[in-house]
Parts: structure tokens; sequence; C-alpha cells
């Protein structure tokens, strides 16, 4: 595994639980993480 | 730095929690030291959706956070990524934020899709401690009732004992099923095929991953199409 792409959410100011496992899925695999944000409205805010 | 039992979130300094969007992340992947790559996206929704699965097609797996039944726009994203991509999603629920590839569920029914899952997360099963192959035996019928032993059999050869399960759904959905096996299992991950087909141009979800997209996940899946 080389490359783990995560979409985040914009205007967070802490990781997700998502972005959090993915990044510890990159650090497990030596894979490079990839981050893609999300524009408003794509997709629904969660705590 | 290792985060084998502590969260990324939990080894952020106060400063890092004030910063804003990527800067966060972009942080906490240069404190474990994980290369960061930050692709700009100026889309609306819909070439949004087109965004993500230009970028997937050319990455390993697409990760997803989940909270609950998946909703829209969540859910067409999803099923967006996961069968125009051609690659494997994650769903991630909450409150699971650390990856753990200790005990891995493979949710196996002979199909087309389940056997892409399998490929698709060798990298992962090779490297778990347990693997079980769990069939549901009352739900479609095996060509091979043996396929899980010979999918097993197929790991041995990968250097991974994966272990043979059947189960039987009774009154539940496919999906309910294979959360609750997975559920007492303790998995820490299940990895299944995702199965859609159109119609007037709309896709159909299969029935296992219409269950799971409508379920309250307690752990990440894998699915592939």
């Amino acid at each position: 595994m080389k490359d783990v792409l995560v979409v985040i959410q914009p205007h967070r100011d802490s990781l997700s639980h998502g972005t959090s496992y993915a990044l510890s899925l990159a650090q497990r695999y030596g894979a490079q993480l990839s981050v893609l944000q999300a524009e408003c409205g794509s997709l629904p805010v969660m705590a | 730095m290792q985060l084998d039992e502590v969260s990324v979130t939990e080894q952020l300094t106060a400063s890092e929690r004030l910063a804003q969007g990527p800067d966060i992340v972009l942080s906490a992947a240069k404190n474990v030291g994980v290369p960061c790559e930050l692709i700009s996206n100026s889309e609306d929704l819909s070439q949004f959706r087109e965004k993500v699965i230009t970028c997937a097609q050319v990455r390993d797996v697409l990760v997803i956070d989940v909270s609950g039944s998946l909703r829209s726009p969540r859910l067409e994203l999803v099923e967006s990524a996961l069968f125009a991509s051609g690659r494997p999603v994650i769903l991630v629920p909450q409150p699971i934020s650390t990856f753990s590839d200790e005990r891995v569920l493979i949710a196996w029914d002979a199909t087309r899709s389940a056997v892409r899952a399998v490929h698709d997360a060798l990298p992962v099963i090779v490297r778990a401690r347990e693997v079980t192959v769990v069939s549901i035996i009352d739900d479609k019928t095996f060509f091979r009732p043996e396929s899980g032993e010979m999918l097993c059999h197929y790991l041995a050869r990968w250097g991974t004992a994966a272990q043979a399960a059947t189960v039987t759904r009774e009154e539940r959905n496919v999906g309910a099923a294979l959360l609750a096996f997975a559920y007492h299992a303790n998995a820490d991950l299940l990895v299944m095929g995702g199965f859609a087909h159109a119609f007037e141009r709309e896709l159909m979800l299969g029935s296992a991953t219409r269950d799971i997209f409508q379920a309250k996940l307690e752990i990440p899946v894998l699915l592939s199409h």
C-alpha cells in the first residue's frame, strides 16, 4: 500500500475520526496520505 | 513515532487543534512522519464526485468517515467512489480513529465483487494476526459449498492461516448478520464486496451493500466492487 486517499470536511478544527484512521493506516503501511477537502455542502458535517 | 495504541487526535498539540481544515491534517501527518499531499479542490458538488473518483483511481484505498446510516450527499459520494473508481473504499464509523489489522473478517459469497475485495485487501490480510472467512449459508446457493475453505487454502499460499466459518442470517438481513458476526468475533475490519447494477440510469444496490449503507456500523468496512 503506497497511497491512502481521505476526503475531509471543510472548516474543521480537529481531525475527524476517519482522517485519523486514514493517517494511522498510512503510517502502518509506510504510505503517503492524500487529502482532498470537500467543499461546503458536499459532505454533511459530522461531530 | 508509532500510532499503534494512541490515536492521532490525542497526539495533537493545543496549537494544532486551533488550526483549520487541511493544516491540521498536514501538521498531524508531519508529526508522525507520514508524507502528506493536499489536493486542491474548487469544484461544485457534481464535479466534486468526479474529482473523488479520479483521485481514488490512482490511490490504493479511499477512506471516508461515517456516522450512522449513509445519507445524501455522503451516500452518493460513497456510491460514486465505490462503483466508478475501481478502488476499495473503507467506511470508518465513530468512534474508531485508529487503524488495526489484528483481526480481519472476510465476508465471502464467492461473487466477483467478493473476489475483488479479497484481492484489494490482500496487503491488510497478509499482515493480520487472525483472518476469518465467513459465509452466510441460508441466503444464496454456493456453486461450491466448500468455497470458503478454498479461499482459506488460497490465502495459506500467502502465508495467512485463515479460518472458514459459516453463519445463518435467519430473520436478519445479510448486512446485519455479517455485522453481528464481526462484532462477536471482535473484528477490526470487515472486508466485503459491494454490488450494484444500473437500472434506468439509477444504481440498484445489492442487498448486502444496501444493508451496510443503512446500518449503524461499529467497525470499519472495506468495500470493493
